[in-house]
């Protein structure tokens, strides 16, 4: 209760005293963010969850600009469980990259970044930037794997009254892949082509996203024999509608990894409405993984080959905006895990969530 | 009595400019106007270029109340819209809101010496050193 009492104090006056800085020099600018959850599950243990980043971006020339983003969350203790120690926080480093204006509407960057086809995934992160308590999906990333070293070029043009942003990436990333299973498997990725383009309008995002990469991943230890060489692309569609107070959200995510990785669906639509400070709103998302038979081959036992794995939630919540620096936001979920076995299903797992969240950018 | 229609206009006339902000550049800039939508552009970073093509420098007063006007008017944004819209533009690097400028007066100065440079500052505060090109009402 003590150690609660203090992280939540070390961190909301940490976070209160730097509230304000922002633009230190004429060169110089730091921002920063932070959250704090409260997850009480069915029959699980209570979680309060930390985490934070800070963001520098420094200015070297008209042209040249150096960023990098540092992000803290809570790591694992000595025996590899979750822990909520001070001492055992991680930090990552989420970008670190240079910026080079090619000309006024180019930018050329190269250095470590997230994967930036899908909407949110860049600020995946920083709940600020986001309605809901948590982002609609599990994970943005393609199996465990979000972001990766390389080039962007950015081109920002008009037609009319839309405005558009093409984004390319180039790169590697030398990620752990995970096989939907729960499973990591250790592989380099190559070969990543990444190309977005987000169109805005008064009254609407458009962002679709286009990934396609190489990897070779690590098959010691398998008693059958399996291709080390994964194909992975990734093709993402996410709008935003504005009608009034209302805004409609939804995405539609399809990744295809050969090899002994699962074909995924994932699905997600909301409504939010806006009055004042508040904004409550309704999501659903859905997540369907098709196994290969490749991948129930590696398992001896029959009964327990999965060949299909659907996860739905439902969630309704509220995001109070406090004031320009904070938001505080509470929902309620259901979610459904359906599996589908060789001759059986088992829908048994079910969960309810409530999720407190305090938002923070400074 | 035309002493007192006189005085009632002069009054009108000092709510009507207090409550305005005006669009400035540099007497040397080419630029006579500008549109609400090439404004809204330029300050919330989507275009890095003025009107004429020159490479745009965006600076503002630290007064969050000429601010709160100023988007809510010409960006169609509230405070808590805009800090939404910045947070996302930052820790993307896609752009970086307006430099600050702590008085209005090192404003002025700012905007008379760089010819590139575009602001908004309340209307009393005009003078011949800036030039106008849109009023905000």
């Amino acid at each position: 209760m003590i150690d609660t009492f203090l992280r939540t104090f070390l961190f909301l006056s940490s976070t209160f005293i730097i509230l304000h800085a922002e633009q230190l020099s004429d060169s110089f600018r730091l921002d920063g963010y932070g959250n704090v959850n409260i997850v009480k599950t069915e029959n699980k243990k209570d979680k309060l969850n930390f985490s934070g980043g800070l963001q520098g971006r420094y200015e070297l020339t008209e042209k040249l600009s150096v960023t990098g983003q540092i992000h803290l969350k809570e790591g694992k203790n000595s025996q590899n469980r979750d822990s909520t120690s001070l001492g055992d926080y991680d930090s990552e480093l989420k970008w670190l990259y240079f910026d080079y204006y090619l000309k006024d509407d180019i930018t050329l960057r190269a250095g470590a970044f997230q994967f930036p086809v899908f909407k949110s995934s860049e600020t995946g992160d920083i709940g600020y930037t986001y309605t809901w308590t948590e982002n609609p999906l599990g994970y943005y990333g393609v199996f465990g794997c979000d972001d990766f070293e390389g080039i962007e070029l950015l081109k920002n043009f008009s037609y009319k009254d839309f405005d558009f942003l093409a984004q390319l990436s180039l790169g590697k990333s030398n990620n752990k892949l995970n096989d939907g299973r729960g499973d990591s498997r250790e592989g380099d990725v190559d070969n990543l082509v990444g190309l977005t383009l987000k169109t805005t309008h008064e009254n609407f995002i458009v962002n679709i996203g286009y990934l396609q990469a190489k990897s070779t991943i690590d098959t010691s230890n398998q008693f059958i024999k399996i291709d080390p060489n994964v194909d992975f692309n990734m093709f993402a569609l996410e709008t935003e509608i504005y009608i009034d107070d209302y805004t409609l959200k939804s995405g539609l995510i399809k990744t295809n990894l050969t090899n002994v990785f699962p074909e995924q669906i994932r699905y997600y639509t909301s409504i939010e409405y806006s009055f004042n400070d508040f904004t409550p709103y309704v999501l659903y998302a859905k997540e369907t993984a098709s196994f290969k038979e490749i991948t129930r081959k590696l398992l001896n036992d029959k009964r327990t080959q999965i060949e299909k794995q659907h996860k739905e939630k439902y969630s309704v919540g509220l995001r109070y905006d406090y004031s320009e620096n904070i938001a505080f936001k509470v929902s309620y979920s259901h979610e459904k895990d359906t599996v589908k076995y060789h001759n059986f299903n088992d829908d048994r797992n079910t969960n309810n969530t409530f999720i407190g969240s305090i938002n923070v950018v400074f | 009595m035309l002493f007192f229609k006189f005085f009632l206009i002069f009054l009108f006339s000092i709510s009507l400019f207090a409550n305005s902000l005006a669009v400035i550049v540099s007497k040397d800039s080419k630029i006579n106007n500008i549109s609400k939508k090439e404004l809204s552009k330029i300050f919330l970073s989507k275009t890095k270029r003025l009107p004429f093509g020159e490479k745009s420098v965006v600076v503002e007063s630290t007064n969050k109340l000429y601010q709160s006007k100023f988007y809510k008017n010409v960006c169609n944004k509230n405070k808590k819209q805009l800090k939404k819209y910045w947070a996302k533009m930052i820790f993307t690097g896609r752009g970086q809101p307006p430099k600050k400028i702590k008085t209005i007066n090192e404003l002025i100065v700012f905007i008379k010496n760089n010819r590139n440079a575009i602001s908004y500052i309340p209307f009393e505060y005009i003078n011949d050193d800036i030039k106008v090109i849109m009023e905000i009402k």
